[in-house]
């Protein structure tokens, strides 16, 4: 047992037997923060020029988000994959799944297979089939991924506190189990739709849902932490689904758009989740989809720093507040 | 003051300091204020752009509008569109734990020991939550009236106020309320949530969509409450001034979703009533 | 007065809290113990019209529990302060206590400002009476609920482990507080701390599997158990006997146990004046023994 519980430190145990490890870390960070204030002055010199940016401005931009995403976002998880692994006996997987949402799990089946029904798109002009994973099964991964884990909702939260077992760990084996569950029903359906039509690309038609589901997962589990509200999490997951998938197409560079909102549609589309394959290049899409799936990740990761302040966890003031006594 | 009265004012006073103290409320009305302002320096900027002017006289030729006429259109429909879907699809979820929180929070023990009707207990959360709702769209509404005002230049006022008092009104008071009343039974707000989530996603999509067809009766089932949400989007509303609020589909809309939350509200008086009686 | 006659409370699920209990309370401090599971608590939500008996009648002060009007009549004459109390966390004590008055029914916003001083001075909470309920300690989370099951000067006042969570002087405080309150009211305390009881209650039951066990005075509780507690010092080794030990105590060159029974010789054994603790626990042992 001592063993395992000398492994919780987790990543910074990981660090102190390997500093160099830190140090291409801190370097990740560093260089995501470049590229962000990189792309602030991009921004505010094409607003003073009044030219919005270029396609191949933003490309490069996204590029280098990517690469600077890719290590300070990727490595970690990966990182946390394996940590999470090895130590894989201190999960507690059955009292995760008492977290499991089913009416939103079988609603989000339902959805997905009456819209996979050949006929679909005739009753629903407006619905592409294509589409039928896409539309639905992020939204409910996201949403359940903000109702996880609440703070002021956790009736075992000051016992849990005090176990030896990071916080962290409780959210990130819930939403490892959302995703699981919904991972499989994502898969079920991509074969479903495959089957139902052939011309699809196995790759492509994951690549359209699996993107968003991160990104709501991310955004979902982050707003619910930061507000420690689990429905104002799902609010504002069920709002930017709504916002992307309803102005989908208009949330595009080259879409005429009135001032200002045409110096920002074109910075939008790297982290546009509904980005469609036809819309932009096929390299851009890439881009988008790398781009979309590190920005959930990443947003994952900052949910679960959230928890690391055992004391703002507890008591929801913030540092100044408690310092003040508050 | 008579003790009933008494009572319900006591929990409309607290309910709404306790919405408020909450926080949601206070982000839903500051993002639906300053979006709108945001849209108000985005139409100032494009007023002096040819499609702006090309859209005024095109509506000048075909339907014998005034400027004003045409200004007021832009700006309720640019208001309405994004506080409309705010009230109807995310208030509901936020108020939605208004009940399940005293069942959360272990004080339904002590109110129950309370000399207090629950008719008096679901009226006065019900409308608490709608005060504390509305007295956010008072602020938001003077907030935006004014910055439209100046950033863009004079409109309809009147038709502006009418559409933030009566349409979101409206919005608050048929699914606020529906919200609170079905997720009375929950016993946590998470479980609140959800259900809301799941009520308003069947009821938008199938009775709002695929089960409505030709049927107004259906669609105005739906918590999308389609004719008071797309109320401020049509321009032949603004054939007069003030563009009034009641039209025949809205009142037809309004009456529904009354008599909706009416039998909700009965559902969930005797379910109570039943649950008092039975424990 | 509440007269109690063969209630009986079966949960869904088959458990049976109480048993055809029957009781009479008078006016004054009445104190109910037992073990955990007795079936206090359901007793007490029953008297406060929280739950609803399955058989048998209650009555308080003449309303019958059975009806809606008697439940109401009777809610509006009771303090209630429930064992697990919730509060509202963003209201500040001040406003918890105007909002549990108003809904108590007292509508004079004078009348209700008046009491809601008095009881935060007697609860000693007026220095923090403005502080948000998410920031009180246990202690003051369970002073401001002994103050708002006080509002309205209750004539019945039913309180659930109310000195839980309070250090030694505010249980003092409280119990002096409830003892000035039973000249005009009738309490009734149910407590696992039997101290409590035997400081304040000239009155009390003991209730044992949804079944009164004892009914009478803290004294007649205490003869029970007379002649059968003992003070025994041996070298480490439990005395030998009959026995149930109550306490222990290490002392320098031995161990002293206080115990009741019989011990298999009364050399060295030193006979003690009991206490209300030790009635309760003899009684719960002749019960089980007879079981």
């Amino acid at each position: 047992m001592s063993r395992h519980l000398s492994r919780f430190a987790g990543t910074q145990n990981l660090y102190s037997q390997r500093p160099r490890l830190a140090y291409v870390a801190q370097a990740a960070r560093l260089s995501l923060g470049l590229v962000g204030a990189a792309g602030i002055v991009f921004l505010a010199a094409s607003l003073a020029r009044g030219v919005p940016l270029s396609l191949a401005e933003v490309r490069s931009l996204a590029q280098a988000s990517a690469l600077a995403l890719v290590v300070s976002v990727g490595w970690p998880a990966a990182t946390a994959v394996i940590l999470g692994w090895q130590q894989r006996g201190l999960f507690a997987w059955r009292v995760s799944r008492g977290a499991l949402a089913w009416p939103l799990i079988v609603g989000a089946i339902l959805g997905m297979g009456v819209f996979l029904l050949p006929g679909a798109d005739s009753v629903m002009p407006w619905f592409d089939r294509q589409r039928a994973v896409e539309l639905g099964l992020p939204l409910a991964i996201g949403i359940h991924c903000a109702l996880a884990f609440a703070p002021d909702d956790e009736p075992g939260l000051e016992v849990m506190l005090a176990c030896p077992r990071p916080l962290a760990w409780a959210l990130l084996e819930r939403l490892a189990m959302i995703w699981a569950v919904f991972g499989v029903i994502g898969l079920a359906g991509t074969l479903a739709g495959m089957s139902a039509m052939p011309g699809q690309a196995g790759e492509t038609a994951l690549l359209r849902w699996i993107p968003p589901a991160a990104l709501l997962s991310g955004i979902g589990a982050y707003t619910t932490l930061r507000t420690r509200v689990a429905a104002f999490g799902a609010a504002i997951t069920a709002i930017i689904w709504f916002v992307f998938v309803f102005f989908s197409s208009v949330l595009l560079p080259n879409v005429p758009m009135i001032v200002p909102l045409n110096y920002l549609t074109p910075v939008i589309w790297p982290v546009h989740p509904y980005l469609q394959p036809d819309h932009l290049s096929g390299g851009d899409y890439g881009l988008n989809r790398l781009c979309v799936l590190l920005v959930g990740i990443g947003l994952v990761r900052l949910a679960a720093r959230e928890l690391r302040d055992s004391e703002r966890v507890l008591l929801g003031a913030s540092r100044r507040g408690r310092q003040a006594g508050g | 003051m008579h003790v009933t009265i008494s009572q319900l004012s006591g929990i409309v006073a607290y309910e709404f300091r306790m919405h408020w103290r909450r926080r949601s409320l206070l982000v839903v009305t500051l993002a639906m204020t300053l979006i709108t302002v945001v849209l108000a320096v985005v139409t100032a900027g494009e007023m002096g752009q040819d499609s702006m002017r090309q859209l005024v006289s095109q509506l000048d030729q075909e339907q014998g509008a005034h400027g004003i006429d045409v200004l007021t259109f832009t700006i309720l429909f640019a208001t309405w569109a994004p506080v409309g879907g705010a009230l109807a699809f995310v208030l509901p979820v936020l108020v939605a734990d208004t009940i399940p929180l005293d069942e959360q929070l272990r004080t339904r023990e002590l109110l129950d020991s309370l000399p207090l009707a629950i008719g008096v207990y679901l009226a006065g959360k019900v409308a608490g939550v709608f005060m504390a709702a509305m007295t956010g769209i008072v602020f938001a509404a003077g907030a935006t009236a004014i910055s439209w005002w100046v950033f863009v230049g004079p409109y309809d006022l009147v038709s502006y106020l009418q559409m933030w008092l009566l349409g979101s009104g409206a919005l608050i008071a048929l699914n606020g309320s529906l919200a609170v009343l079905l997720a009375a039974g929950q016993p946590t707000r998470r479980r609140a949530a959800l259900l809301i989530i799941m009520i308003w996603g069947v009821g938008v999509v199938a009775l709002g969509s695929v089960l409505a067809g030709d049927s107004n009766l259906v669609a105005y089932l739906s918590p999308m409450r389609a004719p008071i949400i797309m109320r401020y989007t049509r321009f032949d509303a603004y054939s007069s001034t003030p563009v009034p609020f009641l039209s025949a589909d809205t009142a037809q809309a309004l009456a529904i979703g009354l008599i909706e939350v009416i039998i909700a509200a009965l559902v969930v008086w005797s379910w109570m009533r039943r649950r008092a009686q039975r424990a | 007065m509440i007269e109690i006659h063969d209630l009986t409370k079966t949960y869904v699920g088959g458990v049976r809290a109480l048993d055809g209990l029957d009781l009479e309370v008078g006016s004054g401090m009445f104190g109910l113990v037992g073990p955990n599971g007795a079936g206090k608590t359901t007793l007490m939500r029953i008297l406060a019209g929280i739950i609803q008996p399955t058989s048998g009648t209650v009555r308080v002060f003449g309303h019958d529990l059975h009806t809606v009007a008697g439940r109401m009549a009777a809610k509006a004459l009771l303090g209630y302060l429930p064992q697990d109390l919730g509060l509202y966390p963003n209201l500040t004590g001040r406003e918890f206590l105007d909002y549990i008055a108003i809904l108590k029914g007292i509508t004079e916003a004078g009348e209700r400002r008046r009491q809601i001083e008095r009881l935060l001075e007697e609860v000693r909470l007026v220095d923090v009476a403005d502080r948000k309920l998410k920031t009180y300690s246990g202690g003051m989370r369970r002073r401001i609920g002994v103050a708002q099951a006080l509002l309205g000067d209750p004539k019945l006042l039913i309180v659930d482990e109310p000195t839980v969570g309070l250090d030694p002087e505010e249980r003092v405080r409280f119990r002096n507080l409830l003892s000035e309150m039973a000249a005009r009211c009738t309490i009734i305390l149910s407590t696992h701390i039997v101290e409590d009881i035997s400081h304040s209650c000239n009155d009390l039951a003991v209730i044992s599997q949804g079944r009164a066990l004892f009914r009478g005075a803290p004294a007649d509780l205490i003869e029970q158990v007379r002649g059968h507690v003992w003070a025994i010092t041996t070298a480490g080794e439990r005395p030998a006997g009959d026995l149930m030990v109550v306490s222990t105590l290490q002392l320098q060159h031995g161990v002293q146990y206080r115990v009741l029974g019989a011990p298999a010789s009364t050399d060295g054994a030193l006979a003690l004046e009991p206490s209300l603790e030790d009635g309760y626990i003899w009684l719960m042992r002749q019960r089980r023994g007879a079981a």
